[in-house]
């Protein structure tokens, strides 16, 4: 099969649609359209949808946590905050931890509220986040 | 009309379409039909919509359901251009806030999509609410289920080891439509219940587990086949925020015969459909979960009655009932066919 290039100008958010959709599968070679269709020969299109969130990447790692605000956001699985305090206190055996800010959003089912998300962004320079049944 | 914007894929013949759309992982393991420019505008032109209409808008996720990629993947479902409406509504109703389908198609949970048509169009479009109507053998009830699992698939990206973390998953995920039978409720049918006129057609979707047979040979008061459903209601679990029950046309006849209102089923099934917590915590991992009072307190599977669902449905034959438990966290939405 040969992927077609569409005539017209792609609209932006199928440019962030196709961007999404490759991220998870191989990537289909462009390759130039055959212009002596053979009788079988069909064309189809691509069902994939994506997202209209800006892909903002991955925040940059510190160095080092000597010194930072560390946030702990729990997703109120039972033992969520149990893990995440594990694993805070092995952390601050290796560093000097200037702070600990510990959150939970409530719910594995439904995101952090924006207002959590801005407070942590705010106050902390780093953010562990955990699951544990 | 506006021309498609998808991407284009050319193939040497049906087979290799075939081998391409199993290859990129974009389906659910069966053969699709092709989705070709002319059978996608066929869905599009049913509805008069536009391919760059946004059908819907999912929050969580920031996708923007349009109507070419709701077509594309109903052709490839094996979608008649007839069934665009039911999918559409149903569209609409997954990506109401309160129906949490970004949560519930990634969760160990593995859910799948039930989407229950209540109305005249079922009818018209033959979507079964007989015999074998959670079962095989009807297109409009095979595809229109299917077209909602593709979408979750493709235009969502819940990709099976990729997004969709399903422990099990069911057979459901592959297709789960049926239609409410007005022929045997004795009652206001479920469009109604939800604040639609009977003349309406709605869909109302469910994040559904497998659903669970359960068989009540040989009682036909409500108070004994109830209590034996009430019973089976337990193993649903814990996490439950709703449930469908949905009778059969013979137990209908005998909650007919015996007056039982809808919502008196549903007063019984909830009381009778309890554990204890000491129960709970002696069945669950989580041992410490109920104290004090609750200890003795008998638990129901959801919290009301409001989170119970009736259906009439399925053969006339049988005296068996059907249980489908939805995902925790989701609630149920009901949203109007345009026809």
């Amino acid at each position: 099969m040969r992927v077609i290039k569409p005539q017209n100008p792609r609209p932006q958010a199928f440019v962030v649609t196709h961007r999404l959709a490759q991220s998870n599968r191989k990537v289909v070679q462009n390759t130039k359209v055959n212009a002596m269709a053979q009788q079988n020969e069909l064309v189809t299109l691509d069902p994939r949808g994506g997202s209209t969130h800006e892909d903002t990447g991955i925040a940059t790692r510190p160095a080092s946590l000597d010194g930072l605000v560390i946030g702990l956001l729990s997703n109120n699985k039972p033992n969520s905050e149990l893990l995440l305090s594990d694993v805070a206190g092995l952390v601050g055996e290796q560093y000097a931890i200037k702070e600990i800010v510990e959150a939970n959003k409530g719910s594995h089912r439904v995101p952090a509220p924006p207002e959590m998300i801005s407070d942590l962004a705010e106050r902390c320079d780093v953010v562990i986040t955990a699951t544990a049944e | 009309m506006s021309s498609l914007t998808s991407t284009r894929v050319r193939h040497t013949d049906y087979n290799d379409a075939q081998e391409y759309y199993m290859d990129e992982g974009m389906g659910d393991g069966l053969p699709v039909v092709p989705p070709t420019e002319a059978k996608v505008h066929a869905m599009l032109d049913y509805v008069g919509m536009q391919p760059s209409e946004v059908i819907a808008e999912e929050g969580v996720r920031g996708v923007n359901f349009t109507a070419e990629k709701v077509a594309i993947n109903a052709v490839m479902a094996g979608c008649k251009p007839e069934y665009m409406p039911v999918v559409v509504a149903a569209v609409q109703a997954v990506s109401e806030e309160p129906f949490n389908f970004h949560a519930n198609s990634t969760s160990t949970n593995g859910v799948g999509v039930l989407v229950i048509v209540s109305g005249d169009i079922a009818k018209r479009i033959g979507i079964n609410s007989g015999t074998v109507a959670m079962g095989h053998g009807f297109r409009a009830n095979a595809t229109i289920g299917r077209a909602m699992g593709l979408i979750k698939i493709n235009a969502y990206g819940s990709v099976p080891h990729g997004m969709d973390k399903s422990t099990f998953g069911h057979p459901g995920k592959y297709s789960f439509c049926f239609a409410e039978n007005d022929g045997v409720i004795p009652w206001e049918p479920l469009r109604v219940e939800k604040g639609y006129a009977d003349s309406d057609s709605t869909v109302t979707v469910f994040a559904a587990n497998s659903p669970v047979q359960v068989n009540t040979q040989n009682e036909s008061a409500p108070e004994d086949f109830l209590s034996i459903v009430a019973d089976a209601s337990i193993v649903l679990g814990e996490r439950h925020s709703e449930f469908v029950l949905a009778l059969s046309p013979e137990l209908m006849n005998y909650v007919r015969s015996a007056g039982w209102s809808k919502q008196r089923i549903k007063d019984f099934v909830l009381e009778r459909g309890t554990r204890t917590g000491r129960e709970l915590n002696e069945k669950h991992r989580r041992i410490t979960l109920y104290k004090g009072d609750d200890l003795d307190r008998r638990m129901p599977v959801v919290s009301s009655t409001d989170e119970i669902t009736v259906v009439g449905v399925g053969g006339d034959a049988g005296p068996f009932a059907m249980l489908i438990g939805a995902w925790g966290d989701v609630i149920s939405i009901t949203k109007k066919i345009q026809t």
